[in-house]
């Protein structure tokens, strides 16, 4: 069975349910709507991101569904993406973060996490004008606020 | 920007009227690319992450990372503040600047554990995920210390000071007023406390302790994680910090041999902290434990506590087996709650000359997890300790029939036979068929074992072994075990003094079962005694044939060379002869042991280096004990794994793989996955520049490789000498590390 997906800019997509499937919105659409062929409209994704996101459904048809364990600490995990994800992920920065917020909005959490982990491995070892630099952030911090905060982080110097 | 900050990102849950529903999207679709043509025209920003995908990338960070993040702008310091107290587990230990001797400490701890780091804790504790605390010398932090950062201890409350009783010791000092104020609490039981100050009971409903006298503020940290290591001289003090973090998932208990029971105070009760966590995971309970006091159970625990015991969600557990020695009934007790224990580690290195551990049976404590805890996956040992991982099948006994067999005199008949060490007889191959057939219809006593951890003197009957890897072939995936049978009288453990029992134990009759046999044995149960035997390398090769999914292999000794070929007398070249195949030739990813040859044929050598090349998926190698001759002469380019199949019908050159033109493409597709080589042995090592180039070139991968050689030897700068000129660049390991000043 397969399902039409709709992007922003109107380009149609045909995809399997089980791959559509991977995001939970769709799979809760399906599930309310019940059967139906009319198209389901995505229009928070352009059609790029959207071919992105289904290559990385594709992929990952048949993975297991994620159970996270709540009290995992994630950052002993954070290194551990996977080989084609991580090319999956060797795209612009604002590809990088339209993928993020087209997962986070058609709810797919293992690509939301590849993504996060991709963003937070760019922030690693980058000085705070760096970071702005990188994505584009303008420092609203008074001089006063800034050194404040400076005082804050003594405490973990030399760590 | 603007386009983009409008866009939505609320999920819609419901869409009851369905046309109603894609009228909308579509109003939102045609809104937003009107606004998307608008500033399509210019560069477009990136878009800009909402807060809880901020949060989200945070939450991968170290803290150093963080701390750069909280400087970048508002946003980004709210969003990352409370990451930074959950990122790393933070250290009670040190005091602040001076010592309580009056001596200035360290500069480097003064840094570390300054005045700013201990408000930093006290006003974020909320958000603290993990701490330590590590109280064993001096300079530490005092306990009452700890309590005012943690639990919210108003410093004015804790006794610190007794007056002319004062001892000087903190401990000493909180335990007498503890005490003062139980007593006071027992005459005058009626006191409520109705302001909010909860006076700190155990929540525990099978507990009769109430530890009065102590008031903890409502501002305690929802922490996940807490280590302790250091003295308790007060346990009801103790258990009293532990009681009140109610949210932990992982506790941590060094207990070292400071932990006296004051006479007053109690045993430190598994049940009563698995009551007051309900969401621990993980609990360890170590330390050495020459102290430890035998409190027989009050009572109401024994009485009721047994029947009625709630499960518990505990997956991984650490002990000692003291721990399971002092109060046996209740502590097997404990056991029945734990049915989703998944790992156990069983820490006997303090009660190696112990002898009540002697007296151990270790069958019965099986016979109990297997009953009660039945997912356990892991076990690990540390130490000498005995456990059985079977029960044997009371007709059944193979080894005794070959034993029979061999002292009739017709083993000169049989053709090919091969002493087996470890019940000291020579078996044909047939033999050792029928003993693993035999071993299917045995019990496991953890009937979903994955891994086999072994540290220490191991003294694990054969019997076991060869019924795990039979019973568990595609599933084991470590096989750890350490040195060899160092302690003479191990086996004498070994011994099953008891018959099986008859049925196994029932719920009710669990309490009647003791670990440590209360009195001599009855002849009737002498007819049942039966030894398990050592384990051989034969039976190694046995386990290694067997087993099909081991990923980290570490066994004691060496592999003679005869027990991996057919027959080692045959020496019709390299090209007809093959080693025995191994079932987990394609899943090995560690492996630590050693091969012996005693013979310099070359041939032989090449089989051996041969057969380690078929480990496909190889990272990590240990030959320590091994006497290959590491070199090209030798074989050693079969290391990166020819396809043996393709290999077999071909006709082999001698020429090694030097890893230029054709032999490039020929590397590629050979096995290049080796990351460490730990040691290629003590008999040998690499001394030639072809076979060292050859190291160089062949495995891309590598990053530490101790190639067999002292350090600041003339061979060691030979070959970094030759290293360098192919300019590569892993790190060396020395035979002679361990004593090296680095």
């Amino acid at each position: 069975m397969t399902v039409i997906l709709v992007s922003s800019d109107n380009q149609d997509f045909k995809v399997d349910k089980e791959v559509a499937e991977r995001s939970i919105l769709i799979k809760n659409m399906l599930e309310d709507v019940g059967e139906s062929d009319s198209p389901i409209p995505l229009p928070n994704v352009t059609s790029a991101v959207l071919t992105k996101v289904i290559e990385y459904c594709e992929h990952h048809r048949n993975d297991p569904v994620q159970v996270p364990e709540e009290t995992d600490d994630p950052r002993k995990r954070s290194n551990d993406i996977e080989e084609w994800d991580m090319k999956f992920m060797q795209v612009d920065q604002e590809m990088l973060f339209e993928i993020i917020l087209a997962a986070n909005y058609l709810d797919i959490k293992p690509l939301l996490d590849v993504g996060c982990k991709t963003v937070a491995n760019i922030i690693k070892g980058k000085t705070p004008e760096e970071i702005r630099k990188a994505f584009n952030i303008v420092n609203d911090f008074t001089p006063e606020e800034e050194a404040q905060i400076k005082k804050e982080n003594e405490w973990a110097e030399d760590r | 920007m603007c386009c983009w900050l409008s866009v939505h990102f609320s999920v819609p849950h419901h869409f009851h009227p369905h046309s109603t529903f894609l009228a909308s999207l579509k109003h939102d679709m045609q809104e937003q690319q009107q606004q998307e043509q608008k500033g399509q025209a210019h560069y477009r920003p990136l878009p800009p992450l909402p807060p809880e995908i901020l949060s989200l990338i945070f939450a991968h960070l170290p803290i150093t990372s963080l701390l750069s993040c909280t400087l970048v702008s508002r946003l980004w310091y709210h969003e990352s503040k409370p990451h930074l107290f959950s990122a790393e587990t933070f250290r009670l230990e040190r005091l602040p600047h001076i010592s309580s001797d009056g001596t200035r400490l360290d500069q480097a701890y003064v840094r570390l554990y300054s005045p700013a780091y201990i408000a930093a804790i006290k006003d974020n504790k909320r958000c603290l995920r993990s701490v330590s605390c590590i109280l064993t010398r001096r300079s530490d932090l005092p306990i009452a210390e700890v309590l005012e950062i943690l639990f919210d201890c108003p410093r004015e409350l804790l006794p610190l000071s007794v007056g002319e009783a004062d001892s000087g010791d903190i401990w000493v000092n909180l335990d007498r007023a503890t005490a003062a104020a139980a007593a006071a609490f027992h005459t005058n039981a009626t006191i409520a406390d109705d302001n909010g100050a909860v006076a700190t009971t155990t929540t525990t409903p099978s507990s009769s302790k109430v530890v009065p006298g102590i008031l903890l503020g409502q501002n305690r940290p929802a922490l996940q994680v807490f280590m302790y290591d250091g003295k308790v001289m007060s346990s009801w003090l103790f258990e009293t910090m532990i009681y009140n973090l109610p949210t932990l998932t992982t506790l941590d208990l060094y207990l070292g041999c400071h932990y006296v029971d004051l006479q007053e105070s109690a045993c430190l009760d598994i049940d009563m902290i698995l009551d007051a966590l309900p969401r621990l995971k993980s609990l360890v309970i170590d330390g050495s434990g020459y102290h430890y006091t035998d409190n027989a159970p009050s009572s109401s625990t024994s009485t009721t506590g047994t029947t009625t015991m709630p499960l518990h969600p505990l997956e991984s557990f650490k002990f000692t087996p003291l721990l399971v020695m002092r109060s046996t009934v209740n502590t097997l007790a404990t056991f029945r709650r734990l049915k989703n224990l998944k790992s156990i580690f069983i820490n006997t290195n303090d009660t190696y000359y112990n002898p009540v551990t002697r007296q151990a049976k270790p069958g019965e404590f099986g016979q109990i997890l297997q009953r009660y805890c039945p997912k356990i996956e892991r076990v690990e040992t540390e130490g000498s300790l005995v456990l059985w991982f079977c029960r044997l099948p009371p007709t059944s006994l193979p080894c005794e029939d070959i034993r029979l067999l061999t002292n009739s005199g017709t083993a000169s008949e049989l053709s090919v036979r091969e002493l087996d060490e470890g019940l000291n007889v020579t078996l044909t191959h047939q033999e050792r068929e029928d003993i693993l057939t035999n071993y299917q219809e045995i019990t496991l006593f953890f009937p979903q074992l994955k891994a086999l951890i072994a540290r220490g003197y191991q003294s694990m009957g054969v019997q076991d072994l060869l019924a795990l890897a039979v019973s568990r072939s595609q599933f084991l995936t470590h096989l750890e075990i350490g040195r060899g049978n160092y302690w003479n009288n191990a086996f004498e453990l070994l011994q099953d003094a008891r018959p099986d029992l008859p049925s196994s134990p029932s719920i009710e009759g669990i309490d009647q079962i003791t670990v440590y046999p209360p009195g001599p044995m009855t002849s009737s149960e002498m007819r049942w005694m039966r030894r398990r035997r050592a384990i051989s390398s034969l039976d190694y090769q046995r386990v290694l044939e067997t087993c099909s999914a081991l990923r980290v292999v570490s066994l004691p000794g060496g592999m003679p060379f005869r027990h991996m070929v057919d027959d080692p007398s045959d020496i019709n070249g390299v090209e007809t002869r093959m080693t025995r195949r191994w079932a987990c030739e394609g899943t090995i990813e560690t492996l630590n042991m050693g091969f012996v040859l005693s013979t310099a044929r070359r041939d032989d050598h090449r089989l051996i280096w041969r057969h380690l090349g078929r480990l496909r998926k190889l990272r990590c190698l240990t030959l320590t004990h091994s006497n290959l001759i590491p070199s090209l002469d030798f074989g050693i380019s079969e290391l990166v794994g020819r396809d043996f199949s393709q290999h077999d019908n071909d006709n082999h050159d001698d020429a090694p793989l030097t890893g230029e033109g054709d032999d490039k493409q020929r590397l590629r597709e050979h096995n290049t996955t080796l990351e460490k080589l730990h040691s290629l042995g003590v008999a040998w090592g690499v001394d030639d520049r072809a076979t060292t180039q050859w190291f160089a070139r062949s495995f891309p991968n590598l990053q530490t490789a101790g190639l067999g050689f002292r350090w600041g030897t003339a061979q060691h700068k030979r070959v970094r000498g030759w290293l360098d000129e192919v300019g590569c660049s892993f790190e060396l390991e020395f035979t002679n590390d361990k004593y090296r000043q680095k």
